[in-house]
């Protein structure tokens, strides 16, 4: 049944053998060895510091849904960095190779990266940036905002939770590894057929992202699952559906599209599969296959997962705007129902990714229709946060500017899409920098609502605010580069300029090839002070503590426990009583953070047996990669006799009693506002080492001195409504 | 709410378990199929009428399995897996309907129609 | 509701106890799960459908030549049978009949461990006579669909098998009680789709 291949193969290694090691090429030496050296770098750190047992216990085996968040947007912002280099790097190779009188260099014709590797670069930045880098870090903000936006103690299966993040870290690490054995993709993100067809790569490349895209498709798949149980079972007493905060209705409207749409990914990726190793005939150009249908399938999920990716950015834009503009939030009810209205559209317009494939006009027309109509629920929330904005008492933080360039960037990315969507435009612009232009209006839309958002919760989950001004700089930056980069692109577009050409023609492109190469400089500049910001908030993390309500005008449920947000996020669990449910205490000043009553509270137990899964995860894409099969064998049995030993295990919770969370959160005898400074309970306790010495003081100790005097409460100061 | 733990079978979906229900639903989805087996072994009708047969059959013995084997039905502690259930519905039919719509007409415009069923 | 009101009536803490049913929230959650996968089968419907053309087949075998509607019928008795005695299982689960459980848990496995000899023995029998997958995208389609379906059952047949030894070591603990009820879930879900494929693959395949 398995397909006969050229070159060598023993049943030992499979395909592997030394000289698949690329160190012949200059600028894969380069990467090895910086990665090399980071990787030691940090395993020095964490020896000489000794937090290998903190790092093991309170992160890689925890099942605090806040860590797990954490450890995801690490991840994504690690791949984040890996794609942005890759972004780099395809801009300066269009930047050289400009016209039959450009110089070559490292063995290149023109620029200094052949056709191959060029390939490779711009299949490994979309499949990143799409599915490890912005996902992974909407997930994490997910994972950690949803249980507590809706008053839950933990997600509806923490342990699934885990499993979902390590099968993520899988996927990255298949695609990591292929930067140094073998080679990646040469077939975009999208997997073009049928060139990931084994006649034409014969080698490991397609194999290695189709087995990462479908380990990180699988997990997302699964993470969508927990989410919509979640939000189902697990909300907090008095909370109904019209008391959801908004960031969770699309978190919920998202993970519809995640146990659907990701499937059929799924379904395409095995089909591809069985063609490239069992030799079946799905998607070749012949015996019967038709290599449309593999198009088809992928875009089933593509177009939904756009959309999976960019609603929880509409939830971040929706949160952040009525913070600072401190006022509710305009039309909640239609923006929750436009919200899953996207759901529910972008299952009926995929076709428009294939416009020009030939289908009947009847079919082009209805799938152009569709298209348009997304439009509409997204114009819902567009008008919405402008008639939030409108009267609001602006306050432009950090978090709000990025907020309203994302603003900026869906009118420019929802306007080109709408062009995009007429078919007859679309034969012309289909598959050009155009096209490039607005997708990357909505990534960057994207991008820059993680931003906010993670600038937003950051002091509610560590305790301490990022720098702000800092943050302003990178904004400014930020737009810039984003300004100069796609601007370019869509002039390029409009100039005819067809996408991943890794030689440029026409000399008359040098000049926006050149305001893009800029574009790329000032997104450095941005980066350095996105670190800056993050490394002056830990330095002046003593004096800058964020109390529970650090932006003062907050308005969702999560505001209401403490910053950093212990444990067991809610030592008794709040009744709510509307919508804004913090803006609604604090309003009435009933703002004490500590009840007067306790009960026992049910945890789950630190495990380590995600990580090992996801380890045989890992080790099964490997062994596929290379045709290792008793490597595929060892771990499918592996992780069977995992998952069955581990459902022999009934002790998988232990409890808290309520004298002891009375204790911790400051009721009988505690101290009152310092969760973790007494604690004597040893591992899922929530201080980061490098906040525990600081003080976590008093909520909302810090007046914004941007509010103005008496608009709003300063937040809970006395222990008022305690009776 | 906490006696579903000490008590895990007085939680309303064990309650709610019925074997009347699997035995109709059985007996239903053998009878359907069974009739759709036969006529079709048979040849008993023009292949159009027979396709339409068959289809009739499968829906309702899908439906058979899906109100009596899965108990999707409107009972409280049913409610969402049944609501759950029909919001795939539509995308049943979008991912295999519209599907077969394009390549019906990508194949006969491109495709050699004489090649066609 | 004015707040003074909502205070007095709810208190700003959940004053009783609130846990969450941690049985119906896996069933749940299992369920979506099962909904996902029917988004597999889906695409896998589609692709017979796509690939379900004359043309499809490449010159090679198609329709009556591949597919024995009548061992399809067999397979189709034996696992909604299988079903039942699974449904009479979890009457006992409802009435806390250990004995009951097991007896009708084995009964269960049994035929459907039939089912899937039968499909595993009709899959061999083709591929002897050089019917197999490589042969053509019709052939890839049809098989697909019929193996993915196949490699439910058998991971649902070692489900049963862990089960059966939950249920005699552990009895009816909330884990092995949410634990039966998705294997009911899984199971029965298997025959649904089973009933399409049944219906559409066999008897409307051999049509052509
Ligand atoms: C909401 C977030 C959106 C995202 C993240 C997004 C993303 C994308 C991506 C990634 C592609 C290109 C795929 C490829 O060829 O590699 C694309 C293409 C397209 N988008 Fe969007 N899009 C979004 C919204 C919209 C909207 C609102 C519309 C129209 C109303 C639209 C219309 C189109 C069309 C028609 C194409 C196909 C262009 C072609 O391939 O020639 N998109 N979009
Ligand atoms: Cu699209």
């Amino acid at each position: 049944m398995f397909v006969h291949l050229q070159g060598s193969w023993n049943p030992i290694y499979g395909r592997l053998s030394l000289h698949e090691i690329p160190f012949k090429t200059q600028i894969i030496q380069g990467a090895f060895f910086f990665v090399v050296l980071t990787a030691l770098a940090v395993l020095t750190a964490i020896t000489y510091y000794k937090k290998w047992r903190y790092l093991w216990e309170e992160w890689l085996t925890s099942l605090d849904h806040k860590k797990i968040g954490v450890m995801y947007i690490v991840l994504g912002l690690v791949m984040l960095f890996r794609g942005f280099i890759d972004a780099v790097m395809i801009r300066s190779q269009q930047v050289m190779a400009i016209g039959p009188h450009s110089a070559g260099y490292l063995g290149a014709l023109h620029g200094y990266l052949p056709p191959y590797h060029f390939d490779q670069i711009y299949s490994s930045h979309g499949t990143i940036m799409i599915l490890f880098a912005i996902t992974p870090i909407l997930t994490g903000l997910m994972a950690i905002m949803v249980p507590l936006q809706i008053g839950a103690r933990d997600l509806a299966f923490p342990y699934l939770n885990a499993l979902t993040f390590y099968l993520t870290a899988a996927g990255a690490a298949l695609v990591m590894v292929s930067l140094f054995v073998g080679d990646f993709s040469h077939a975009g993100w999208v997997g073009l057929i049928p060139l990931t067809e084994l006649p034409y790569s014969p080698d490991v490349g397609t194999d290695y992202w189709m087995w990462a895209v479908q380990l990180s498709g699988i997990g997302s798949t699964l993470s969508s699952v927990n989410l919509i149980a979640t939000i189902i079972k697990m909300r907090a007493p008095g909370m109904g559906w019209n008391e959801v905060p908004i960031f969770t209705w699309t978190a919920l409207s998202t993970s519809v599209i995640g146990v659907t749409a990701f499937p059929v990914l799924s379904a395409a990726l095995f089909m591809l599969a069985a063609d490239r190793y069992l030799g079946t005939h799905f998607f070749t150009a012949s015996f019967g296959g038709d290599l449309m249908f593999y198009t088809d399938l992928f875009w089933i999920w593509g177009h939904p997962e756009v959309y999976f990716v960019v609603l929880p950015a509409f939830g971040i834009i929706s949160e952040v705007i009525p913070t600072f503009s401190e006022k509710a939030l305009f039309g909640y009810t239609s923006m929750a129902v436009a919200a899953l209205a996207i759901a529910g559209l972008s299952w009926m317009v995929w076709l428009h990714h294939f416009f020009t494939m030939g289908a009947g006009p009847g079919v082009n027309l209805f799938y152009g229709a569709a298209t348009m109509l997304v439009g509409v629920p997204t114009g819902v929330k567009a008008f919405n946060w402008a008639l939030t904005l409108y009267r609001g008492r602006l306050r432009f933080d950090a978090p709000m500017l990025w907020c309203l360039g994302a603003y900026a960037l869906l009118l420019i990315g929802g306007l080109s899409g709408i062009m995009l969507a007429m078919p007859a435009v679309d034969y012309s612009v289909h598959n050009s920098a155009f096209l490039i232009a607005h997708f990357h209006s909505f990534m960057l839309l994207i991008t820059f609502a993680a931003i906010a958002g993670y600038q937003f919760w950051f002091p509610k989950v560590f305790g301490f605010y990022l720098d702000d001004g800092a943050g302003r700089k990178a904004f400014w930056f930020f737009s810039a580069g984003t300004l100069a980069v796609f601007g370019s692109l869509y002039a390029l577009g409009f100039m005819g300029m067809t996408r991943r050409l890794d030689y440029i023609p026409f000399v008359q492109w040098r000049p926006p090839l050149i305001a893009a190469e800029v574009g790329i400089f000032f997104y450095c500049v941005a980066s350095y002070y996105l670190v800056r910001q993050l490394y002056v908030g830990l330095r002046d993390r003593k004096t800058r503590p964020a109390g529970a309500d650090p932006w003062a005008t907050t308005r969702s449920l999560e505001w209401l426990t403490w910053s950093p947000v212990p444990a067991y996020n809610y030592p008794v669990l709040p009744v709510v009583h509307g919508r804004d449910e913090w803006a609604w205490r604090r309003e009435h000043e009933y703002v004490d953070r500590v009840p007067d009553h306790y009960f026992d509270i049910v945890m789950p137990k630190n495990t380590s047996v995600p990580l090992l899964l996801g380890a045989l995860s890992f080790g099964l894409g490997f062994g596929l990669v290379w045709r290792i099969w008793w490597l595929c064998a060892v771990t499918i049995a592996g992780i069977l006799l995992v998952v069955i030993i581990r459902s022999f295990d009934n002790h998988t919770e232990h409890t808290l009693s309520a004298a002891l969370v009375a204790k911790l959160d400051g009721g009988e005898g505690g101290l009152p506002d310092a969760p973790g400074s007494v604690n004597p309970y040893p591992s899922p306790m929530p201080v980061p080492f490098f906040a525990k010495t600081g003080a976590v003081s008093r909520c909302a100790d810090r007046v914004a001195s941007t509010l103005r005097e008496g608009v709003v409460a300063p937040g809970p100061l006395g222990k008022g409504a305690r009776r | 709410m906490s006696s579903y733990e000490e008590e895990p079978l007085s939680h309303p979906e064990v309650r709610d378990l019925d074997v009347r229900l699997s035995v109709a639903s059985f007996v239903a989805t053998a009878a359907l199929l069974t009739f759709s087996f036969m006529v079709v072994v048979r040849d008993a009708w023009s292949i159009p009428s027979l396709s339409i047969a068959i289809a009739l059959m499968a829906g309702l013995a899908a439906a058979a399995q899906l109100i009596g084997a899965l108990q999707l039905t409107l009972a409280p502690s049913r409610r969402w897996f049944t609501a759950c259930f029909l919001l795939c519905i539509p995308l049943y039919m979008l991912t295999v309907g519209l599907t077969a719509w394009m390549f019906a007409t990508l194949y006969t415009r491109t495709m050699m129609p004489h090649l066609m069923p | 509701m004015s707040g003074q009101e909502a205070i007095r009536e709810q208190g700003l803490w959940d004053r009783k106890d609130v846990h969450h049913d941690k049985i119906g929230t896996h069933t749940l959650g299992f369920w979506l799960y099962m909904l996902s996968d029917s988004m597999v089968y889906a695409a896998l419907f589609g692709a017979s459908v796509v690939l379900g053309h004359r043309m499809n087949a490449a010159g090679g075998p198609m329709g009556a030549t591949v597919l024995h509607p009548l061992s399809a019928y067999w397979e189709t008795l034996l696992l909604l049978a299988s079903g039942l005695a699974y449904g009479l299982a979890l009457q006992g689960l409802k009435r806390g009949r250990k004995a009951l459980v097991l007896a009708w848990m084995t009964v269960a496995f049994l035929l459907g461990a039939g089912f899937a000899a039968l499909s595993v023995h009709t899959l061999l029998a083709l591929i002897a006579r050089g019917i197999t997958p490589e042969r053509s995208g019709y052939l890839s389609a049809d098989l697909a669909l019929i193996v993915y379906h196949a490699l439910h059952i058998g991971l649902g047949l070692v489900w049963f098998l862990v089960m059966m030894v939950q249920v005699a070591v552990f009895g009816f603990h909330p884990n092995v009680v949410y634990r039966l009820l998705n294997l009911k879930l899984f199971w029965f879900f298997q025959s649904f789709v089973w009933v399409l494929v049944f219906s559409f693959t066999y008897l409307r395949g051999v049509l052509i």
